[in-house]
C-alpha cells in the first residue's frame, strides 16, 4: 500500500524514477561516484551483504543507481537489469591511456545488446583533475561515438574524488529521459 | 622486531626465545614460527636491496591483541609496502583473519585491499581463504560464513575476485559437490549475492527478481561461462554428488544471527553418493532444483555483514544544525522582548557570532528584513507570495531567515544557497511603499525580493551576498560533449536534416569551490573569459544557421534554441563578472 501510494503521490507531484545502470572498468571510479552523488542524502546504514546500489533523488528524479557489472563469463546475470534501464552511466578513468582501449571494447558490448538500444548513455569522462587526461572531446573521438546513429549520448568531465560534475550529468539524465520516449 | 632501518635481520636465538613465550601454542603459533623462520634465514643483502619496502613487523597474536613487551615493536602494516613484498603472504592473511585493525585502516576496507587484483593481493586473498574450511558445507552456507567474518564492501571487481576465490576454495573442499567446477560455483555465488542485492538491498519502484528469472539467469550464465562442460560429451566427465534434501528447513535452520560464524556441517546430508554426468539433463534438473533452495532461502533469510555494524557516513550536517538551534533560542529570546530593537539585535549578533568559528568577521550579517518569494523558477511564480518579516543570517553561502514572530518559537522560514545566484539592488525600489529593496536569484531561476530599512543597508545585504556567492560558487567544469543536435552543431556540415531537440541550460555546479580568495579570482576571471569566447563563437555561427534552417521546418527551434543559449551566456557572464569585482574589491581592501 506505501508503494502504491507514493507512486501516486509521485504522479501528483512530478517526481520521477529513473533506473540507472553505472558500469565501467575497476578503478574508473564508480564507487567514489555513488558515494559522492549519497553524501548529501540522507543515510541509511544496510548491513546486508551486496552490490552497490544507491537511490539519489535529485531535483525531483529518484535516481536507482546499479554498479553490478564484471567478467563477460557471468553477463548473463547482470544483464538481467538491461531491461527497464533508462540511462547507462559509463565511466572512464581518463588518465589510464592503456585501458581506454579495453573500456571502448565494454561499452559497445554494453550498447549493442537490443535491450540498451533505447537507454541514454552518460559518460562520465573522469578523473579530469589529474594531469595528462584526455579531455572529454578525446574521450569522444577513442570511443568513436560520432558513430553512433540513434542513440543520445553526453560525454561530461567529472572529477568523481571532490565530486565535481556528478550532479550535471545527472541533470543531463533527468532532462533528457522524455526525449527517449518521443 | 625487524626494522628497516636496522643492519642486521638475523635475529639471535635468545631474542626468538624472548618473543616466543609471548605466543600460545596454537595453529598460529606454528606459522609464526615458519615466518620467522624466514625471516632469520634472509641474508644481509636481500634485506639490504629492499630496504625501503622491506618493513616487516612481528606481531605476536595473543587473543586480546595486548601489547607484550617493550621490545617488540608494532609498526602498521603498511599496504602499499606490501604489494612490493613477496616475502609471506599468510602472515597478512592470518591477520585479516583475526580482524587485526592494523593490518588495514579498517575491516571495511580489506576487500578493496585483497581484491584490487594486484599479483600480491591475490595470494594474501587466497592464502585468506585457505583458512576457512567450508568441507561438506552448502554453498549458500559456506558464502554466509564468508560474509559474517569479511565485509563484503568494495567496487563491483574487487568483490567480484574475491567470489572468485571463494569459489575456488569451495571447490577446493567440495571437489564432489555437484557443481562439478570452479566456473559453475563462481556463476552461483555471483548470482547469489546479486539476488541478495536485489530483494534485500535495492531501493526504488521495480519488480524484484523472481525466482524463475534467478534460476534462469544462473543457468544461463552456468552454460554461457562453462562452454567446455556443455560441449563436451558429458560421459567422459562424472563425479560423485550429494543429494540434496528437499526440505525448505534449511531457511528456518538460518537465524537471523547468521552474521555469526556458524561453523555447523550440514550432518544431515544423506552420504550415499550416486554419479551424474555435468551438463547432462539430470544434472541440470538438480541444479535447479538447488537454485529453487537458495531462493527461498536468500529471500527469507538476507545475507548480512559481520554483527558489528560499519561506521556511518558522516555529514557535516550536524555542527550546523547544532548552530541553528542555538541561534534558534538566542532568537527566541530576544524576540520575546522586543524584535524591533536594533540594541538587542545587536548582542544577538555578538552572541552568535563567537559560536562561529568559520565566519569570516567583515563578511557577516544578520538583521530584520521583509521577503517575498517571487518566482519558484525561470517564468514560473512561487505559491505563496506574501511578504514576510523575519530575521535574516548569513552564514557563508547559505541564508536562512526565522520566523520573528513573538508568540511563536524562532523558526526556519525559508534557507537560500547562494551559491551561483546574484543578489542585484533595486534602484527605484520595488514599490513606491517599498524604497529600499533588493533581489537574489538563483541559478534555477527563483527569484526572492528582501525589503529593508535604508540604501545603505541594501548595498550591505547584497555586497555580502555576492561575496559568498563569489567565494564559494565552484565554475562548471567544461568540455562536454553530446550527441544531441541543437542547431549549431554537425548538422551545419550536411544537408540532411537531422532532429533538432529543446536546448536546456546546464546546472550549476553542486559542491562548494575550496579556494583562497586570490586563487578563486583567478579561476572565476578565466570562466568569464571562457564564456565570452563562448558567446563570440554563439554570435558568429547564427548567420549560417540563419541560411541553413531557412525554409525548414526546424526553423524556429533551431532559432528559439540559440536565443536561449546566448540569454544564458549572457546571464552567466554578468554574474561571474560581478563575482570578480566582488572578490577584487574584498582582495584591495
Amino acid at each position: 500500500m506505501g508503494a502504491n501510494m507514493s507512486k501516486a503521490l509521485a504522479k501528483i507531484f512530478g517526481t520521477k524514477e529513473m533506473r540507472i545502470l553505472m558500469l565501467g572498468l575497476d578503478a574508473a571510479g564508480k564507487t567514489t561516484i555513488l558515494y559522492k552523488l549519497k553524501l548529501n542524502q540522507s543515510v541509511t546504514t544496510i548491513p546486508t551483504v551486496g552490490f552497490n546500489v544507491e537511490s539519489v533523488t535529485y531535483k525531483n528524479v529518484k535516481f536507482n543507481v546499479w554498479d553490478v557489472g564484471g567478467q563477460d563469463k557471468i553477463r548473463n546475470l547482470w544483464r538481467h537489469y538491461y531491461t527497464g534501464t533508462q540511462g547507462l552511466i559509463f565511466v572512464i578513468d581518463c588518465q589510464d591511456r592503456n585501458r581506454i582501449e579495453e573500456a571502448r571494447q565494454e561499452l559497445y558490448r554494453i550498447i549493442s545488446d537490443r535491450e540498451m538500444k533505447d537507454c541514454l548513455l552518460l559518460i562520465f569522462a573522469n578523473k579530469q583533475d589529474l594531469p595528462g587526461s584526455f579531455t572529454p572531446a578525446e574521450v569522444t573521438d577513442i570511443l568513436g561515438l560520432a558513430k553512433l546513429r540513434e542513440r543520445i549520448w553526453y560525454v561530461h568531465p567529472s572529477c568523481a574524488t571532490t565530486g565535481d560534475g556528478l550532479f550535471e550529468g545527472l541533470n543531463w539524465l533527468s532532462q533528457n529521459v522524455k526525449a527517449i520516449y518521443k | 622486531m625487524v626494522k628497516t632501518n636496522k643492519p642486521s635481520v638475523k635475529l639471535t636465538s635468545a631474542q626468538k626465545e624472548a618473543a616466543l613465550p609471548f605466543v600460545q601454542p596454537t595453529k598460529k603459533s606454528k606459522s609464526l614460527k615458519q615466518f620467522f623462520k624466514k625471516i632469520t634465514s634472509k641474508s644481509l643483502s636481500t634485506a639490504e636491496t629492499q630496504k625501503t619496502q622491506y618493513k616487516l613487523t612481528f606481531i605476536p597474536i595473543t587473543k586480546n591483541n595486548e601489547t607484550v613487551s617493550e621490545s617488540t615493536e608494532i609498526v602498521l602494516y603498511d599496504i602499499e609496502t606490501s604489494s612490493t613484498t613477496t616475502t609471506d603472504i599468510t602472515e597478512p592473511a592470518q591477520r585479516i583473519w583475526d580482524q587485526d585493525t592494523t593490518v588495514c585502516s579498517s575491516l571495511d576496507k580489506v576487500v578493496e585491499w585483497i581484491g584490487n587484483g594486484k599479483e600480491s593481493s591475490n595470494s594474501i586473498l587466497q592464502s585468506y581463504m585457505s583458512l576457512f574450511d567450508f568441507k561438506d558445507l552448502k554453498l549458500e552456507q559456506a558464502f554466509r560464513n564468508l560474509c559474517s567474518k569479511l565485509y563484503l564492501k568494495g567496487e563491483t571487481q574487487q568483490i567480484d575476485r574475491v567470489l572468485l576465490q571463494f569459489s575456488a576454495r569451495y571447490f577446493e573442499c567440495n571437489p564432489k559437490c555437484i557443481f562439478g567446477a570452479v566456473d559453475v560455483v563462481h556463476a552461483i555465488v555471483y548470482s547469489l549475492l546479486l539476488l541478495n542485492t536485489d530483494l534485500h538491498v535495492a531501493q526504488g519502484d521495480y519488480k524484484k527478481m523472481t525466482q524463475s528469472a534467478f534460476i534462469k539467469n544462473t543457468m544461463s550464465a552456468i552454460s554461457s561461462g562453462t562452454p567446455a562442460y556443455i560441449c563436451s560429451s558429458p560421459s567422459s566427465q562424472s563425479f560423485d554428488w550429494t543429494p540434496l534434501q528437499r526440505i525448505p528447513s534449511s531457511t528456518s535452520e538460518i537465524s537471523n544471527e547468521s552474521s555469526s560464524y556458524t561453523r555447523s556441517v550440514d550432518s544431515t546430508i544423506p552420504r550415499n553418493l550416486s554419479s551424474l554426468s555435468i551438463g547432462s539433463k539430470t544434472w541440470e534438473m538438480e541444479l535447479k532444483q538447488v537454485l529453487k533452495q537458495m531462493y527461498s532461502s536468500i529471500r527469507h533469510c538476507q545475507i548480512t555483514n559481520p554483527s558489528s555494524p560499519p561506521t556511518s557516513i558522516h555529514t557535516n550536517s550536524s555542527r550546523v544544525s547544532a548552530f541553528k538551534r542555538s541561534v534558534g533560542s538566542i532568537i527566541k529570546k530576544k524576540a520575546v522582548s522586543d524584535n524591533e530593537d536594533s540594541v538587542t539585535i545587536k548582542s544577538v549578533r555578538s552572541s552568535v557570532s563567537s559560536s562561529m568559528q568559520t565566519t569570516n568577521a567583515p563578511y557577516y550579517k544578520e538583521g530584520s528584513v521583509i521577503r517575498k518569494h517571487l518566482l519558484a523558477a525561470k517564468d514560473q511564480k512561487a505559491s505563496h507570495r506574501e511578504w514576510k518579516q523575519c530575521f535574516m543570517v548569513i552564514e557563508r553561502s547559505q541564508i536562512t531567515m526565522y520566523k520573528t514572530c513573538s508568540t511563536s518559537d524562532a523558526q526556519i522560514i525559508e534557507s537560500i544557497d547562494l551559491k551561483h545566484s546574484l543578489a542585484t539592488a533595486l534602484p527605484s525600489g520595488y514599490s513606491s511603499q517599498r524604497q529600499h529593496a533588493f533581489t537574489i536569484e538563483q541559478s534555477n531561476g527563483s527569484v526572492h525580493v528582501f525589503q529593508t530599512v535604508s540604501a545603505q543597508q541594501v548595498e550591505e545585504w547584497v555586497s555580502i551576498c555576492n561575496y559568498w556567492a563569489a567565494r564559494e560558487s565552484k565554475e562548471p567544469l567544461v568540455g562536454g560533449i553530446s550527441s544531441m543536435e541543437y542547431g549549431w552543431g554537425q548538422c551545419l556540415e550536411n544537408m540532411s536534416s537531422t532532429m533538432i531537440h529543446e536546448w536546456q541550460s546546464p546546472a550549476s555546479p553542486y559542491i562548494s569551490s575550496v579556494l583562497e580568495e586570490s586563487a578563486q579570482y583567478e579561476v572565476l576571471r578565466n570562466y568569464v573569459y571562457e564564456l565570452t569566447t563562448q558567446l563570440d563563437q554563439h554570435r558568429d555561427i547564427k548567420s549560417k544557421m540563419i541560411s541553413h534552417f531557412t525554409g525548414s521546418k526546424s526553423y524556429a527551434k533551431a532559432m528559439n534554441n540559440w536565443e536561449n543559449k546566448s540569454h544564458y551566456l549572457l546571464r552567466e557572464i554578468i554574474k561571474y563578472q560581478n563575482y570578480c569585482n566582488s572578490i577584487e574589491k574584498s582582495l584591495s581592501l
